[in-house]
């Protein structure tokens, strides 16, 4: 009879010559570079996690309403920050926008047009979620605050373009220079201007006392290329036949808190408070330049 | 391969199994160390599944998180000396627990030997036989004669590695070599 364990031993290395030495050594590279999925470093990550969810939970939610120079400001940023690489916590721009509009009451325009253009560096690369946003601000009845807010920006970073020598502005719009803040600013009339809409104003913008300029009017006050309700796409946003009853709250201009900015004159014709269509847009409202 | 040679301290020829020095540089982090250690392991744990019943797949699947555990838990291993038992634990540890996440019906499909395209490809080869005595026998005497009888543990080392006291693996390994002879005159009888 054959010698069972000599044939259970040839077998054996039969099947392991079967393997390629390049297989092996790939698979080998490939373990050493496996990431560690050890239960027990779970297990106590999970729990961490857990723990720091359910004692932290009251902290956030303090946080939420947090703006800048409130103890808590930081907080609510960092928990932002946290809900952002997971994915999660929702969209804060419009958190931003608020915040923009409390340090602007408080004078600080710098901080202001800050947070203002950290709003809108996803709305200008999220033309989807500028659509919503808008539509939510055309729709909704209670977002006054928001919708005033979005023309709040357009106005800082138009305002920001004719004080381009302001150091402090130019500064808080990331070292920007002063022209590509009005480019900022025609992508924002762009990204806010959606198809078939041009032309519309915001909804409740209409009810509230004027903030822009007439055109030429005051110094520093961007000249419109096009002429207040004279071109379609192109209408002024505060023309009164359009004003909803109602409307929001005062705005507080930047060109009130803002150096150099346009002063607010209530002219309600001014083409300077107008939302150029696209197609005027190439044309900079504040400097005429391409 | 057969019965390893299991010089003192491993191989000094780069073969199996490693020397201590190698395990020990391994242990301190050398990468290079490790990849040689575990490209030579690799074949052996694979060749240990298909021994077991795996189809092919399935035992180069698991054998690669097998090396992955042994990446992560050698720093574990106490002393290079240890080290074959070490490795041929965590690989039936592997394999083990490939068993409980299967449900039967799985298990039948991954360890069914003559369903196997490439089993039945090589059904005329001269392993042949070996194969399907290896079939028949229960489980842990397939894992004993291969500890035992390819990869030469001692039987102190099996023992532990089992689980068993070191008499009993004795009268185990000894039983299931007789279990395979029976077999085997079975499907030999001149």
């Amino acid at each position: 009879m054959r010698d069972p364990i000599h044939d259970l031993r040839a077998y054996a290395a039969h099947l392991e010559s079967e393997v390629p030495a390049e297989r092996a050594r790939a698979r080998a590279m490939a373990a050493m570079r496996a990431p560690s999925k050890s239960p027990r470093r779970a297990v106590v990550a999970l729990a961490t996690v857990g723990f720091m969810s359910i004692s932290n939970v009251a902290l956030a939610t303090a946080a939420d309403p947090a703006a800048p120079g409130d103890a808590l400001y930081g907080v609510d940023r960092a928990y932002e920050r946290i809900g952002a690489s997971l994915g999660i916590g929702g969209d804060h721009r419009f958190e931003r926008l608020t915040e923009a509009a409390v340090v602007l009451a408080a004078g600080d325009a710098a901080t202001a047009l800050s947070l203002v253009q950290e709003s809108l560096s996803g709305l200008l690369d999220d033309p989807e979620t500028a659509r919503a946003m808008l539509a939510q601000l055309e729709n909704g009845a209670d977002v006054s605050l928001l919708q005033s807010q979005v023309r709040l920006m357009v106005e800082i970073a138009r305002n920001s373009a004719e004080t381009a020598g302001d150091d402090a502005l130019v500064g808080a719009a990331n070292g920007a220079p002063g022209q590509d803040i009005a480019e900022i600013a025609r992508k924002i009339r762009e990204s806010v201007d959606l198809p078939g809409q041009a032309g519309q104003d915001y909804p409740g913008e209409n009810g509230g006392p004027p903030s822009t300029t007439p055109a030429g009017s005051a110094p520093g006050g961007p000249p419109s290329t096009t002429p207040a309700g004279s071109a379609p796409g192109g209408p002024p946003s505060t023309t009164p036949n359009v004003t909803p009853p109602g409307g929001p709250p005062p705005i507080t201009t930047p060109g009130a808190t803002a150096p150099g900015g346009p002063p607010s004159t209530g002219d309600d014709a001014s083409p300077s408070d107008s939302r150029p269509s696209k197609n005027t847009e190439k044309t900079s409202p504040t400097t005429g330049k391409p | 391969m057969g019965q390893l040679d299991r010089t003192e301290g491993g191989s000094e020829h780069g073969g199996w199994p490693p020397s201590h020095a190698q395990i020990e540089a391994a242990r301190s982090g050398d990468d290079d160390a490790l990849g040689t250690i575990l490209s030579l392991g690799y074949p052996k744990i694979v060749s240990f599944y298909r021994g077991m019943g795996l189809r092919w797949a399935d035992a180069e699947e698991v054998a690669s998180e097998a090396l992955e555990g042994m990446v992560r838990n050698l720093p574990k291993l106490r002393e290079a000396a240890a080290f074959e038992g070490w490795f041929w634990t965590v690989a039936r540890n592997r394999m083990r627990s490939r068993f409980r996440k299967s449900s039967r019906v799985e298990r039948e499909l991954e360890y069914g030997l003559v369903d196997d395209p490439a089993d039945l490809a090589a059904a005329t080869d001269e392993h042949a036989a070996i194969r399907a005595a290896l079939d028949q026998l229960p489980e842990r005497d397939r894992q004993i004669l291969w500890l035992r009888e390819v990869e030469g543990l001692t039987h102190e080392e099996i023992a532990s590695r089992l689980a068993m006291a070191t008499g009993a693996t004795r009268v185990a390994a000894l039983r299931a070599r007789r279990r395979l002879e029976e077999i085997y005159a079975k499907l030999h009888p001149e």
